[in-house]
């Protein structure tokens, strides 16, 4: 499903180059579940954004989906994008002003979902994570837990083929962290793509496949 | 569409979520938008809202040039039935002349009222309908002084008969003749002179009836009506003026004196649409470029608000950085996002545009309370209508655009990867250097408008100062109207009148002026003098007034030879005549003036004598350069109303009373219009500079409020991005002052581009303005100076708040919040 071919990335600081992430080759297939792992400043969250196309400034080849990502222009990355990956941040990153329900509509309406079938798939997605109860409350209400479950619905609610996760239990204490987990496993099951940063050895022993790096540099796959 | 009220309703809550912002921002809005409406409000009365008859754009005025050359001159009532039979491009043509009537009533104090002499099918033609009783028919026309009636504007009906149901068929009393009222006009007819009230019209056969003795509806040089008419269907205007042309030709032949002018070349006709008639053809430039002038300074004001609002969005985006990250991350496009914000934008600035309304309207009313110091009554329809609210909606859209895009530009561009990692911004120094250009125009701006505010009122305070020819101090006007009363009568009260004011106590001079000086305008004739040949075209009209006796005495004005106007120039003893130094300088070169003669009815005479030679002096402006002029006696030069001079030795209000008593005594029927002093008087002279003054200085102070505003915002921003770094630098020894120092050399260098910007730009557009300056240079260095140290004074304020606030940052707080 995604194939990473001497991908790089680097900040220019004078007349040098700060490597982030070094001749990255990475294959995923479709039904993995993959933890990518490594100290600090690794590069380790780079790399998500740059499967998830928020980073834009690399070099080398990226395929996802068949689909040649680093040829892509920008309108077709952000459709291939749209229609194949969902993320989840470590803060959530619910959007304040709006409701549970009005979250979990908007990556709808940033596709142009009718508006009928919008309020059919969000209902369903409440259903799925058990948050009827909640629908109409904003986040500032919600636990951390109950956030981040918001944002994992949130990043299915298009029905992505990948979940892109960064550190997902980061900001959540041990028993909401193994829900959302458990939850993770879940979905993976039901067949969907999962690669998430972590720097829980225990999270790790979700997925099927761990990835390490240091420095910028894969040191295990 | 459902999409547009998904982002009109997240806009709605988001603006309810920030009220302290919201209500700056509509604040702001308000003032400016609501200063451009008021402004247009003006200009749609005064020019764009067509005459309210029906078809408007079939009318056409019809001038006459004036001897002396000019266009749009006035006609005659003979040419005006010639017009009338000979035009066939016209259905119909109307004829009319504003004049004013004094009402009595039964023991009430006598009125003034204004009205106009109009042809009997005046409301026929413009296709108005009475509101109540009926509008005048042609035989009300014809024979002169036959049919006494009167048709009553609204307004008037309203205010002074209390919209009296029954006052259809009632007599009214004008200039002593009873009339009776046959109709009310509806609300929406306010006569033909714009802005001016109307109270009444009467059908142009009552005016000798009104005026004995005068010539207006027999004498072809009589011209003082204006002509209006609708042309006939599937006629153009070209048409008609091709006809109207032809019809010059033929006067001209016919009546070869009256339709000659001042070249001896033939008089011609100029017919112009209704639309360029509003406001009268020879002021209508001087209008539009002051209407000009108002609209770019209260533009100015709205871009300054534009701006400030701006640099408020920009700060608002960087705290809405981590929002904008997360929906472009979950698929929003850049355009969607854009959209939204301006949404946003466009919300503020329609509430923005609704207050503004809401000021224009409150601004307006205060300008009709305002009366001018000219004896009439402001009537400007300044309602709102279609044009005006389409004006102000497309205002709001346009500011809103203004201030929304930019922040919008930027705000959609955020470094994605660092906000959702909620690291700081990258890419700061950016946003606020953009931050900081907005406040630099808006210091620019203020700066430029608050000088020449700054400039004019200078020129107010020069004006003051200028040397007008005669004291103005410790001097009473009284201006009296003896309508009714034949010559000898009137004389003869001018005269009782002098002896017993005189002999009041507290006056130490009296006499009487026909034409007061410093009106803006006046009066000028046809003058020859003796041993003077013209050059063929030369402009032989010169200024002129009359006065009574011991007039120069009474005005303070030095006569440097002859003598004074005395009881014995009377219409028996011989003409005289005083000049001044500029009219001896002119026609009488190289010779003693005094004792020669000059006519004013043609070259065969009769010739006055120049009895006196008075030092120059102003005469109808204060910045005027010294003109001919003369001075007639009143008493040789009869005219029905004129001005009481009274010199008092202590304040001369204290005498309006026991003057007004003397009047009483000799007449109770004799209208006193109004007596104010001669600075009072004066003000009328200064009442260009000083509402240039007060428009610039008015809205000067707003955009310095609204730059001051920005100049915090944009260093409070600062302070509060650096708040770690300052708490860093006191951990490491910094003192007070040096933060101070640091963040005011941040919000002065601001200042100080913009200060610099303001100035090059007043330089270079202050010197429009140097015809409407009394003795001051455009440029003027105390006046640029003054300003700039009060506008850095008041920016340095505005620094100083948040400065102030940033000497008080705890270094363990401020580092233990990063």
């Amino acid at each position: 499903m995604i194939s990473l071919r001497n991908v790089e990335k680097f900040y220019e600081a004078g007349a040098t180059k700060n490597y982030v992430l070094r001749r990255i080759n990475l294959d995923v297939a479709e039904g993995e579940f993959i933890s990518v792992m490594g100290p600090s400043g690794s590069g380790k969250s780079t790399l998500l954004h740059v499967i998830g196309m928020h980073d834009t400034a690399w070099g080398g080849e990226y395929f996802l989906d068949g689909q040649p990502v680093h040829k892509l222009g920008k309108k077709e990355r952000a459709e291939l994008r749209n229609k194949t990956i969902g993320f989840v941040f470590q803060s959530y990153h619910l959007l304040d002003h709006l409701t549970v329900y009005e979250n979990l509509e908007i990556p709808l309406s940033y596709r142009d979902t009718a508006k009928r079938e919008r309020q059919s798939v969000v209902a369903d997605a409440l259903d799925r994570f058990h948050i009827v109860g909640k629908k109409d409350l904003y986040p500032t209400q919600l636990s951390g837990g109950q956030q981040q479950l918001v944002g994992v619905a949130r990043a299915l609610i298009a029905s992505p083929k990948l979940l892109l996760a960064d550190e997902p239990t980061g900001n959540l204490h041990s028993s909401q962290g193994k829900e959302i987990m458990e939850l993770f496993k879940r979905l993976n099951d039901e067949g969907t793509t999962i690669i998430q940063v972590t720097h829980s050895e225990q999270n790790a022993t979700y997925g099927s496949r761990i990835v390490k790096l240091e420095d910028g540099w894969i040191v295990n796959n | 569409m459902s999409t547009l009220w998904r982002d009109l309703r997240y806009g709605i809550r988001m603006l309810g979520k920030s009220p302290g912002f919201s209500a700056v921002v509509v604040f702001s809005l308000a003032l400016g938008i609501g200063a451009n409406v008021s402004i247009f409000t003006i200009v749609n009365a005064l020019l764009l809202r067509p005459l309210a008859a029906a078809r408007p754009q079939e009318l056409a005025a019809v001038y006459t040039s004036d001897y002396s050359g000019p266009l749009y001159g006035t006609s005659s009532y003979p040419d005006y039935l010639d017009f009338r039979a000979r035009a066939q491009s016209f259905d119909g043509l109307v004829a009319y002349a504003p004049h004013s009537v004094v009402m009595t009533t039964n023991g009430a104090q006598p009125e003034r009222l204004q009205g106009e002499y109009v042809s009997g099918n005046y409301f026929d033609v413009f296709g108005v309908r009475a509101a109540q009783g009926r509008t005048f028919n042609a035989e009300e026309d014809r024979e002169a002084g036959a049919h006494p009636v009167v048709v009553l504007s609204q307004r008037f009906w309203q205010k002074r008969f209390d919209s009296a149901p029954d006052l259809i068929g009632k007599q009214i009393v004008l200039s002593n003749q009873s009339f009776t009222v046959i109709g009310v006009a509806p609300p929406q007819w306010r006569g033909m002179v714009r802005g001016l009230g109307v109270d009444f019209w009467m059908p142009m056969a009552m005016e000798p009836i009104i005026n004995p003795g005068s010539e207006m509806l027999t004498s072809r040089g009589s011209r003082g009506l204006f002509i209006m008419g609708r042309l006939r269907p599937g006629v153009t205007l070209e048409q008609a003026r091709a006809e109207f042309n032809v019809i010059a030709g033929q006067q001209r032949e016919a009546y070869t004196q009256q339709w000659s002018n001042v070249r001896n070349e033939g008089r011609t006709i100029t017919l112009l649409p209704e639309s360029e008639t509003r406001i009268m053809p020879q002021l209508r430039g001087a209008v539009l470029g002051f209407m000009g002038l108002l609209m770019a300074v209260v533009g100015l004001v709205l871009a300054v608000a534009c701006a400030n609002i701006a640099g408020l969005l920009l700060a608002r985006a960087t705290s809405r950085r981590r929002e904008i990250a997360i929906r472009l991350a979950l698929g929003a496009s850049r355009a969607r996002l854009m959209r939204q914000l301006l949404t946003e934008s466009l919300l503020l600035s329609l509430v923005g545009g609704a207050l503004g309304i809401l000021v224009a309207l409150w601004a307006t009313d205060l300008l009709l309370k305002f009366r001018p110091p000219f004896g009439v009554t402001l009537a400007l329809d300044l309602g709102l209508d279609a044009r005006v609210l389409g004006f102000t909606l497309l205002t709001a859209i346009i500011t809103g655009l203004a201030f929304g895009l930019a922040p919008a530009v930027q705000a959609t561009k955020p470094e994605l990867v660092p906000a959702l990692k909620d690291e700081g911004a990258a890419g700061g120094y950016r946003r606020s250097r953009l931050r900081s250009l907005l406040v630099v125009a808006q210091v620019a701006v203020s700066l430029l408008l608050l000088i020449g505010s700054g400039l004019f009122l200078r020129s107010l305070m020069n004006a003051n100062a200028i040397d007008p020819g005669f004291n103005p101090q410790n001097m009473l006007l009284v201006d009296v109207e003896l309508r009714d009363y034949k010559e000898a009568q009137g004389v003869s009260f001018y005269q009782q009148l002098l002896e017993r004011v005189r002999a009041l106590p507290g006056v130490s001079a009296a006499s009487w002026s026909g034409e007061l000086p410093l009106q803006l305008q006046g009066s000028r004739r046809g003058v020859r003098f003796e041993g003077y040949q013209p050059q063929p075209g030369e402009d032989m009209e010169v200024a002129f007034s009359s006065a009574g006796p011991e007039y120069f005495r009474t005005m303070g004005i030095t006569l440097l030879r002859g003598r004074d106007f005395s009881e014995r120039d009377t219409a028996g003893a011989p003409g005289v005549v005083v000049i001044n130094e500029a009219l001896a300088r002119r026609y009488f070169p190289g010779q003693d003036a005094l004792g020669r003669h000059l006519s004013i009815s043609g070259p065969k005479g009769p010739f006055l004598e120049i009895v006196g030679i008075a030092r120059d002096g102003k005469y109808w402006t204060l910045g005027e350069e010294a003109r001919p002029f003369m001075t007639f006696p009143l008493l040789q030069n009869y005219e029905g109303a004129a001005t009481l001079m009274i010199r008092t030795e202590g304040d001369p209000q204290s005498l309006v009373s026991p003057v007004r008593g003397e009047i009483r005594t000799l007449d109770q029927n004799v209208l006193v219009d109004s007596a104010k002093t001669m600075t009072e008087h004066m003000g009328l002279a200064l009442l260009p500079a000083r509402v240039a003054g007060s428009v610039l200085g008015v809205f000067g102070l707003v955009a310095l409020v609204l730059a001051s505003i920005g100049i915090y915002g944009v260093v409070a921003f600062y302070v509060g991005q650096r708040t770690r770094e300052f708490g860093i630098r006191v951990a490491l020894g910094a003192q007070a002052g040096d933060i101070l120092g640091l963040v005011l050399k941040e919000g002065m260098l601001i200042v100080a581009v913009g200060v610099a910007l303001g100035l090059a730009g007043a330089f270079a557009v202050t010197r429009l303005l140097s015809s409407f300056l009394y003795g001051i240079s455009p440029g003027d260095p105390l006046t640029f100076t003054s300003v700039s140290l009060l506008l850095v004074g008041v920016a340095l304020l505005a620094c100083l708040v948040p400065a102030r606030r940033a000497t008080k940052v705890d270094p363990m707080v401020a580092l233990r919040y990063e």
